[in-house]
């Protein structure tokens, strides 16, 4: 999810308060096809994408392209992201009103994870392989995207300087439209896994978002490997820290989890504003070393 | 539009519908006003307005059940399991006791300040250090993170099951959500001619030039790191009296209300649906939006049996794509902003008149004639 972030916001600039609609769509989108067409989530999956992508493409051209051609603020553009997550808000309730009376599915105001549709290996849930299989796999093919192909080049150079690059021949809108579409199959593959895990309820975008911002700004907000490394420090202190605060502490420490990652951004932003990948691993090292 | 009879506008009772439009077009004024006091002249992005609402009327609703059953001498355990039953003896008891009432009223709304303003004070540090994109997630997130502290840490408000609080004006009777409403719309008018007469100051002109040219303002010796210490803590207090007045009016405050799109997201749209840095405009964007909230609310159940899903999800899909139309065709809003003069019109004529009157009796001057 921090990856599909970071991805949204080194094109436009922009943190995307809507990226947890994208997430949500993933998520809806697996769990209608397994209630009402009985498809296992994990078949389902370049549907979610599809979907998570289209919608991104979508949100990009309708609304953050018209206006950051008029010259709007960056505070425009962020509360314009807002607006576009409330209106999914509103879309993803009508759509479960719409599961629950019209489609008889009585738990899609608020499932539990869909442990029963998911395999099993070794006694744990098949999830805990493929998320994270899937996240190398997104990083490993996003590297060689970017760093072995002409489109990979042609998008690099954009976020450099995207007039630059307009001025040597790229079609940066491509590059732009192509961006958003991978980065919303990649939230919209995260929320299907999350719905694995955890289940969901129309409004659990706005929940997940702390944790993506969170991850994002570890990472340091414009590198994707940071973003990598980052949702993975944040998603597992989160479950590191209430596991064991539940067992040492007492079970009340779980129902602050969306503490953590909020402590993990303040503690980011205020003794390394740049995130992970602004320190000088080198410089580091040595000094450590001496 | 056309003149249609009232009762064909599909309201049937008018006098509740328009005294609630003017408590919430009062409670939407104070937050949007102080927003655009943030957000308009300060240029602070606060997405987590709900922050400041939530802690003072959460807090302030908390303290003054507490102080009413340490007045009245109730025992029990007021935010616990009997504390409707508290609430309604209170209720009872201070429905004959005038000056007790004020002094909880007071206490209640110092409270709500006293929390915003902490927590205002507390936002100050990301605040003047980060850029407005990170400070927007901040705030956002922490907004998030204290309703989830106030929903578990059931002392307080006892999280989503909530607490009622005495009504502190049970001794007007048959009027006292007309009380209540008062003292709502007075406030707002307070927050308004301050908000006003701030726009006119020095400190006004300061916060636009803060605002324009950070770095032309702090080569003219402003202090900026001060200027928004302060615009922050001021409009954070509105904001927590704002919370204050609401569970007054309510009479009941609970963890499951405060949500960022009631109140982040409405008052940034009217913000933006008004005018950024306008406070005029600003006051007819709460109306419109106050006004076509209201009327949806009193209406809905008309669409309800006809539609398969909750119409409050329609309000969602309304007002998020009102705010892209507007941001998209009239980025400036209803009103956009002036130039403003520092002193007031009449003042200005006043003084012209004074010297006009002077050159008179001046020897050999003709009063000039254009």
């Amino acid at each position: 999810m921090s990856v599909s972030l970071t991805l949204t916001y080194i094109t436009t600039k922009v943190p995307n308060f809507a990226q947890g609609a994208l997430v949500t769509a993933g998520l809806y989108t697996g769990f209608a096809l397994l209630s009402i067409n009985r498809i296992n989530p994990y078949e389902s999956l370049p549907i979610s994408f599809l979907v998570g992508g289209l919608i991104a493409i979508g949100i990009y051209l309708i609304v953050l392209r018209p206006l950051s051609r008029r010259g709007a603020s960056v505070i425009s553009l962020m509360i314009a992201t807002l607006a576009v997550d409330i209106i999914f808000v509103g879309i993803f309730g009508i759509y479960s009103d719409y599961l629950f009376q019209a489609k008889e599915v009585y738990d899609a105001k608020l499932f539990y994870a869909l442990t029963g549709s998911d395999f099993t290996l070794f006694g744990i849930n098949g999830v805990a392989y493929v998320a994270p299989a899937a996240l190398a796999l997104t990083t490993i093919v996003l590297y060689l995207v970017l760093t072995r192909t002409r489109f990979g080049l042609a998008m690099r150079a954009t976020v450099e300087n995207s007039n630059l690059a307009k001025v040597v021949g790229i079609n940066t809108e491509a590059v732009y439209i192509a961006s958003w579409f991978i980065a919303g199959g990649v939230a919209a593959i995260a929320g299907v896994f999350y719905s694995f895990w955890l289940g969901g309820e129309p409004d659990i975008g706005s929940i997940l978002l702390i944790s993506m911002f969170a991850g994002s700004i570890l990472g340091g907000l414009k590198s994707i490997y940071g973003a990598v490394v980052g949702g993975l420090v944040v998603g597992g202190s989160e479950i590191l820290i209430t596991t064991f605060g539940a067992q040492y502490v007492g079970a009340w420490v779980t129902a602050y989890e969306t503490g953590i990652p909020l402590l993990v951004m303040v503690i980011t932003l205020l003794v390394l504003p740049g995130g992970i990948t602004s320190l000088d691993w080198r410089r580091l090292i040595s000094r450590w070393r001496r | 539009m056309t003149i249609l009879p009232l009762a064909i506008l599909g309201i049937t009772d008018w006098s509740t519908f328009l005294s609630g439009l003017l408590a919430f077009f009062a409670l939407y004024l104070i937050i949007s006003i102080s927003l655009n006091i943030e957000m308009g002249y300060a240029g602070i992005p606060n997405f987590g307005k709900v922050l400041y609402f939530m802690g003072g009327a959460a807090f302030s609703g908390s303290v003054a059940i507490r102080a009413a059953a340490w007045m009245m001498h109730v025992p029990g355990n007021v935010v616990g399991f009997d504390n409707f039953l508290i609430a309604g003896k209170i209720t009872a008891m201070l429905s004959t006791d005038v000056p007790a009432s004020v002094a909880l009223i007071a206490i209640t709304l110092a409270i709500g300040g006293a929390v915003g303003g902490i927590l205002g004070y507390i936002s100050i540090f990301p605040a003047i250090r980060l850029r407005e994109d990170y400070l927007a997630m901040l705030l956002l997130g922490s907004a998030a993170f204290f309703q989830i502290f106030l929903s578990n840490y059931t002392p307080i408000i006892n999280g989503y099951l909530g607490i009622g609080i005495p009504n502190l004006f049970a001794w007007a009777g048959s009027y006292s959500t007309l009380g209540a409403t008062l003292l709502i719309a007075g406030f707002a008018l307070v927050v308004y001619v301050y908000a006003e007469r701030l726009v006119r100051s020095p400190l006004g002109r300061t916060l636009r030039a803060l605002r324009d040219n950070e770095a032309a303002a702090e080569a003219l010796g402003k202090d900026t790191v001060t200027i928004r210490r302060n615009v922050l803590i001021i409009a954070s207090i509105i904001t927590g009296v704002a919370g204050a007045l609401y569970t007054i009016y309510t009479g009941d405050t609970n963890a499951a209300i405060y949500d960022r799109v009631t109140w982040t997201f409405w008052p940034w749209l009217i913000v933006i649906l008004g005018g950024v840095a306008s406070n005029s405009g600003v006051a007819i964007g709460t109306f419109v939006f106050i006004f076509l909230l209201q009327y949806i609310d009193a209406t809905k159940f008309y669409l309800q049996n006809v539609l398969p899903f909750d119409v409050t999800w329609l309000e969602y899909l309304l007002f998020g794509s009102l705010l892209i139309v507007v941001l998209l065709l009239r980025p400036q809003g209803i009103l956009p902003e002036k130039p403003s003069h520092t002193l007031a019109n009449s003042e200005i004529s006043r003084i012209l008149e004074h010297q006009h009157e002077e050159k008179k009796d001046a020897p050999g001057t003709a009063p000039d004639e254009d």
